[in-house]
């Protein structure tokens, strides 16, 4: 099974989120509130995807994910938000993550999608 | 009184004559027909002179001198009763010609010449009588009538005593000569000219009687031949005086030559000249009197100060003095002379005080027309709104040229108001100042003190015009003004980026809360509801129950959007009005709030809105700060001020100036042109004030 981490700061969402990749055959290995202990939590699990939102207090999503990527670490970050993806101009397209997803469309299904390409 | 005189004065020179026709005893004095003329020639002198100057006790003393001159004369008598009588009063002629010149002109005597003249009496009156009383006849006449006064005859003790008594005169005469020698250093050339006459007879006579004393002891023969010319000299001394005294008799012949060379046309500023040629007084100025101002000013027309220590007379025209004479005192002595001068150069300085006050309102429109000009350079800088420097760079200069001085901008600080400068006193008296070579004038901002304009000459320049400091201080108050426009402009200029930030960080916070709150809920809805879609037909239980999640989610975030629609503008406000919104405000409020709305009808809506945000920011202070336990609004209009305040009993001691969010009131308010107060002493609560203008 695939294994997740999932990186708010809202526990609503974390939890929200769990159960709705928990449905949809991922395993959630984790759950981390801010960009700081997400770093650690990558390292320390090795998760095969982390679900990573934007917005976070300290460093957000696209440092976090610059920062993994300079670890050496492989995991396939999705960039979330409840913003929309345009808000964030070419963020999204520079960063190393593999893709975007809207927090109101999030679903096992757009995940795999983004893991395919 | 004079009448007296002059029988006391013809009896005297009768009776001496009388004495010196019938002596027949050989002389005891030198030329005794000389001494009738002195004593004759000196009391008409001093009768003349009383008549001429009756409040001048020089009259009196010249008239002394001559009795006293016919009292040498005793000594002449046969009988010894007259003889003895002259012999005891016979030194007291020196005494009262002492006085005379000690006294001469003004009759009056001080300090150390009173000393000399006192003891001068005494010596001349007691000194014969002691030595008398141990000679029976002097020793300089055998044959002379006996001495009546003689108690015992020892010519030695006599001859001893009488030798005390010339060195104790000597050293009086001496004193004497020190005093007039320093009066006539002292003098003025005006004053010098009444001494000089009586100064040198005087001088003549007194050296030679000195020589006279000292020879005595040494050859009677060379004694007697100095006193003689001292005598001679004498002779003069009276009419020394009467020329003197007669002075004031010219004073028509002066005024006669003024009119003469002033001619029927003189030309403006002659009468200065004329004066002081026919006064002899070359420091003499005229100024003219402007008849709609106060104050003189000279033929130029500017503003007249006498010289120190000058005399004042003043020129009467037909309305008040026309003019007035600045002049050496000495001329004072002599008011006849003055009174006919005036008299003369009336008409001529009435025709001198048209000229001047023509120049002097020429002078004064130049100078207004300078200062505009001034005045509306420096307006024009101000109006480019300069920055301060370059502003006091404009001012300075402006000042500089038209004042001819040296200008500065002097902040108040409190060292600058240390000391006696003008500027110092500007700053301490808030009043323009002047002080001879430097004015000043404050500058007050917003009824602060600012600071100060000087201009200052160097002392060896002309001083500034009495008044001027009045028209530094209009280049201070534009001065003032244009500071007083930079800061409103700058206050302005803060107060919009306060009102823009508190707009931006008011838009952030919102997006940061729409952002945490109500979406993450509608979120969580829209995750509960796809989980509820998947789950409805295998597990229709988790289903149910994620609907009821997802619908409380969605009631709560109802709430949280209606919370954040309230905080951006009260719909209770925008439809109600201030009253109910207040009331709404106080009803949500954790402590109990009285509301006391005493408004008749709406305010503006701006105005409302602002009242708004001041009751709820002060009620959301007085939670979170005030310890209080209760807490009172009230809102009344009074006039055309609407007036709202926020009271609670709590704990006080909240600042105005401490929390952006009573600056952000304050810009509010004032943007509304209204103004935001706060009193909140320790211990006894705080009051939250704000006033409105409503027109």
């Amino acid at each position: 099974m695939t294994t997740v981490l999932i990186v708010d700061d809202h526990a609503s969402f974390r939890a929200s989120a769990r159960a709705l990749l928990a449905a949809e055959g991922f395993e959630v290995v984790g759950e981390a509130e801010d960009g700081e202990i997400a770093v650690d939590e990558i390292a320390r699990l090795r998760p095969d995807v982390v679900l990573l939102d934007i917005q976070l207090p300290g460093i957000d999503g696209f440092e976090v994910a610059n920062r993994v990527a300079a670890n050496g670490a492989r995991p396939d970050i999705i960039l979330t938000s409840s913003r929309d993806a345009g808000d964030y101009g070419d963020l999204v397209t520079q960063s190393p993550a593999r893709g975007f997803v809207p927090k109101d469309e999030l679903s096992g299904a757009a995940i795999a999608a983004l893991l395919d390409v | 009184m004079t009448l007296y005189r002059i029988a006391g004065a013809i009896f005297g020179a009768a009776f001496a004559s009388t004495l010196v026709l019938t002596n027949d005893h050989p002389a005891t004095v030198p030329l005794p027909w000389l001494i009738v003329y002195l004593g004759s020639a000196f009391c008409a002198v001093g009768v003349v002179a009383q008549l001429r100057r009756p409040e001048n006790a020089t009259g009196s003393l010249l008239y002394l001198v001559g009795i006293t001159t016919f009292a040498v004369l005793l000594t002449e008598a046969n009988r010894p009763a007259l003889f003895t009588l002259g012999v005891a009063l016979g030194s007291l002629v020196f005494a009262a010609l002492v006085h005379l010149l000690l006294a001469y002109p003004t009759g009056m005597i001080a300090g150390r010449s009173r000393s000399v003249v006192i003891a001068g009496w005494a010596l001349a009156g007691l000194g014969p009588l002691v030595s008398m009383l141990f000679a029976d006849e002097p020793s300089s006449c055998r044959e002379c009538p006996s001495n009546l006064l003689a108690v015992t005859d020892r010519p030695g003790v006599a001859h001893a005593l009488d030798g005390v008594t010339e060195i104790i005169a000597a050293v009086l005469v001496i004193a004497a000569g020190v005093l007039l020698v320093q009066r006539w250093r002292r003098a003025s050339s005006a004053y010098r000219r009444s001494l000089r006459g009586v100064y040198a007879a005087g001088a003549v006579a007194v050296a030679l009687l000195v020589v006279s004393f000292a020879l005595a002891p040494v050859s009677r023969g060379a004694s007697l031949a100095v006193l003689t010319g001292a005598m001679l000299a004498l002779a003069v001394l009276p009419f020394a005086f009467l020329l003197g005294v007669l002075r004031a008799r010219f004073a028509g012949a002066a005024a006669g030559r003024l009119v003469a060379r002033l001619g029927p046309n003189p030309a403006p500023g002659q009468v200065r000249q004329v004066l002081r040629d026919v006064l002899h007084d070359p420091s003499l100025e005229v100024a003219y009197r402007l008849p709609e101002a106060s104050g003189y000013v000279d033929i130029e027309g500017k503003p007249f100060e006498p010289e120190h220590g000058q005399a004042l007379t003043y020129v009467e025209g037909a309305a008040g003095p026309s003019g007035v004479l600045a002049h050496d005192p000495a001329l004072l002595e002599d008011p006849q002379l003055l009174d006919g001068v005036t008299a003369a150069v009336r008409l001529a300085v009435e025709n001198e005080q048209l000229h001047a006050e023509l120049r002097a309102r020429l002078l004064e429109l130049e100078r207004l027309a300078q200062e505009q000009a001034a005045l509306r350079r420096v307006a024009t800088a101000v109006a480019a709104g300069p920055s301060e420097p370059e502003l006091a760079r404009v001012v300075t200069r402006e000042v500089g040229a038209l004042f001819d001085s040296r200008a500065e901008i002097v902040r108040a600080e409190p060292e600058s108001q240390q000391g006696d400068s003008a500027t110092a006193r500007a700053l301490r008296r808030g009043e323009p100042q002047h002080a001879g070579f430097a004015i000043a004038a404050p500058i007050a901002v917003g009824g602060r003190l600012w600071g100060a304009i000087e201009a200052t000459r160097a002392d060896e320049g002309e001083p500034f015009d009495a008044g001027a400091e009045q028209h530094l201080a209009h280049m201070a108050a534009l001065f003032a003004q244009a500071l007083a426009n930079a800061e409103a402009r700058s206050e302005l200029r803060a107060s919009r980026a306060r009102i823009v930030e508190a707009g931006d960080a008011e838009r952030r916070k919102l997006e940061r809360n729409l952002h945490d709150g109500a979406q993450q809920r509608l979120v969580a809805v829209s995750i509960s509801l796809r989980l509820a879609g998947s789950a409805v037909e295998k597990a229709p239980d988790d289903a149910r129950e994620r609907l009821v999640a997802a619908a409380d989610e969605l009631s709560a975030a109802i709430a949280e959007l209606r919370e954040l629609a309230r905080g951006i503008h009260p719909a209770i406000l925008t439809e109600r009005g201030l009253g109910p919104a207040v009331v709404a405000l106080a009803e949500r409020s954790p402590i109990p709030v009285e509301v006391r709305n005493e408004l008749a009808e709406p305010l503006p809506a701006p105005v409302e809105a602002a009242a708004y945000y001041v009751v709820s920011e002060s009620l959301a202070n007085v939670v979170k700060h005030a310890q209080a336990s209760t807490a009172e609004v009230r809102v009344r209009q009074q006039g055309v001020v609407a007036l709202v305040e926020v009271l609670d009993d709590g704990v006080g001691g909240a600042s105005s100036s401490a929390g952006s969010g009573l600056r952000g009131l304050s810009d509010r308010v004032e943007a509304l042109d209204g103004r935001l107060g706060v009193e909140s002493e320790a211990g006894r609560g705080t009051r939250v004030w704000a006033e409105f203008p409503c027109l």
